[in-house]
């Protein structure tokens, strides 16, 4: 087949591939588990020149022009990242993230941020319902707003060590995964062991903040499935 | 013509061995009964980091690469040598003081700057302009020091990014810019030797375009691949703790955002996270990723002669390290 021959055939194809993945992230919203909204304009500007670049290749294959190994070469460079996606199906970052790059439990923001968290907040029948990010902001900038108070919260399970606690995960990004941020807040929950890493979990309880730290003493817990939008912002 | 073609057949070897090699893998598995596990070990969480680490840079580079790439395709096809000899003086200085404010005319993130500074050298603009627009204009344009200053709420950050970056890009244009643009640039003869006066002006723009993405595309999946290695295996924690002191912590800062490959954009939050180190250590963080990350680096030595991007990273390392050091020790930056 002298397609196959062809070094143009391969930049079509190129160009088409990455045309199609980044229309089937925007179209799925998959692309917010690499990528904060924020990137979206971008992506569609990316999807746009990419569909004149297949545009401009599919016109070029008629010339013929016989493909070298280097070329051959950059052709599997490009479908690497593919293929890799395609069988690990990432959904959101793992725990090990969080402990490779330091969980952190103490969080300072501005005045201007911290009034806007504080119009956000919404209820779930007696419960405040809360991100991990508000609570480490609270605790640090405003802790009468939810010390002693009942809260509900969502985040990722690390088991850890001690015993009757858990650490609770969420990853706050700035632009990208690359970025992320791992917060962290510890549970005391006494049915432990019925939790497993990586779980997502809704946390109900109430907040004791014990010199500057942090702790929930879980009511309830209910295992949920990954949030379509797994990270804070 | 020899050596070309030993190379050619090394790395159809090298082809081959890898086909060959996964093609075992797949049988041994296939004969042990474990294909079907193999689920597993792509649901591994190291190899999930990896690869979330790895698209995210992809997903955030490549939409600026082909920016880039189309910004280097119309200035190609609607920019004469002459206007852009008319815009940048000759002076050395002059030169590299207008390309290092160039960011804020195309505020393009650090992988998009690449393919504009290949066309602009291709272009005639003076070497010392254009090495300065290539450093500087994913920090100095108007959304980095923005979100500078949403990161630390601090004027005095956003002005040590700014003064920082600006000097070290000067510096380094003029102290390495050669006389001829044949010094810097790598010839890719493939590219040079097509006559594209025939076609249509939209066929012409995308077609240099095209060039640009496929010698550069490649090259930030390789650069990406490295960071996100690093970027899984390596603990951001190892470095702050080496950090405690004022010398050490800005050489330590430099090589993790040189290992990170964060985007310009980000990377002030993640500098204001490392609570415990020192501001001006914070400011070199900031400065020294977008200039020299790993995935920009390998991008560097794809369009750069390898003399020229080793000089442009060893000045602008040891530069960025004086200017931490001395910055260190002025009181209130």
């Amino acid at each position: 087949m002298k397609i196959f021959k062809n070094k143009e055939f391969y930049n079509f194809l190129i160009c088409f591939l990455y045309f199609v993945s980044f229309l089937v992230l925007s179209l799925t919203g998959n692309y917010r588990i690499f990528v904060k909204k924020f990137y979206f304009p971008y992506i569609l500007t990316g999807i746009v020149i990419l569909s004149c670049l297949c545009f401009v290749t599919s016109k070029r294959i008629k010339i013929f022009k016989e493909i070298d190994v280097y070329e051959i070469f950059s052709f599997v460079i490009f479908l690497f990242p593919l293929i890799l996606v395609c069988l690990t199906r990432p959904s959101n970052l793992p725990t090990y993230a969080a402990l490779k790059r330091g969980i952190q439990t103490e969080l300072s923001i501005s005045e201007s941020i911290l009034r806007s968290l504080q119009e956000k907040i919404e209820t779930e029948g007696k419960y405040k319902k809360l991100t991990i990010k508000q609570i480490l902001t609270f605790a640090k900038s405003k802790p009468e707003e939810i010390n002693e108070k009942d809260i509900v919260v969502e985040g990722i399970v690390f088991k850890g060590e001690e015993k009757d606690k858990f650490t609770l995960i969420r990853f706050l990004v700035i632009c990208c995964a690359a970025d992320a941020t791992p917060l962290g807040i510890e549970v005391k929950y006494e049915k432990k062991e019925e939790l497993r890493n990586e779980e997502w979990v809704k946390v109900k309880g109430k907040v004791k903040i014990e010199q500057g730290k942090v702790l929930i003493y879980a009511d309830e817990i209910e295992k949920i499935s990954s949030p379509s939008d797994p990270y804070l912002y | 013509m020899k050596t070309q073609k030993r190379k050619e057949e090394n790395l159809k070897k090298i082809l081959i061995f890898l086909g060959v090699f996964l093609f075992f893998i797949i049988i041994n598995l296939w004969q042990s009964g474990t294909l079907s596990e193999i689920n597993k070990i792509f649901q591994n969480p190291k190899l999930q980091v990896f690869v979330i680490i790895l698209f995210a840079i992809l997903i955030e580079g490549f939409p600026f690469i082909l920016i880039g790439s189309f910004i280097s395709g119309l200035i190609e096809v609607f920019v004469s040598e002459e206007k852009f000899k008319k815009f940048f003086p000759e002076n050395r200085f002059l030169s590299a003081f207008i390309g290092s404010f160039l960011g804020f005319l195309f505020p393009v993130c650090s992988c998009g700057e690449i393919p504009v500074t290949r066309r602009l050298i291709k272009k005639g603009v003076p070497p010392a302009g254009s090495i300065s627009y290539l450093l500087a204009t994913a920090i100095i344009n108007p959304i980095t020091l923005f979100s500078t200053y949403l990161a630390f709420s601090s004027i005095k950050m956003v002005f040590g990014r700014f003064l920082i970056a600006f000097i070290c890009s000067v510096f380094v244009g003029i102290l390495i810019a050669p006389k001829e643009k044949d010094e810097i640039l790598k010839k890719y003869e493939k590219e040079e030797h097509e006559n594209l006066k025939h076609i249509p002006k939209f066929q012409e723009i995308f077609t240099h375009a095209l060039h640009d993405f496929l010698i550069m595309g490649k090259y930030l999946i390789i650069g990406a691949t490295l960071a996100s290695l690093f970027s899984t295996l390596i603990s951001r924690d190892f470095f702050l703790m080496i950090g405690r002191n004022k010398i050490i912590s800005i050489l330590s800062m430099q090589i993790l955002s040189i290992l990170l490959s964060l985007c310009s954009y980000a990377d002030a939050f993640v500098a204001s996270s490392f609570t415990y180190m020192s501001s001006m250590s914070k400011i070199i963080f900031m400065i020294s990723g977008p200039m020299m990350s790993i995935s920009l680096m390998i991008v560097y030595f794809a369009v750069f002669k390898e003399k020229f991007v080793k000089k442009l990273l060893i000045s602008v390392f040891l530069t960025l390290f004086v200017l931490g050091v001395v910055g260190s020790f002025i009181k209130g930056i």
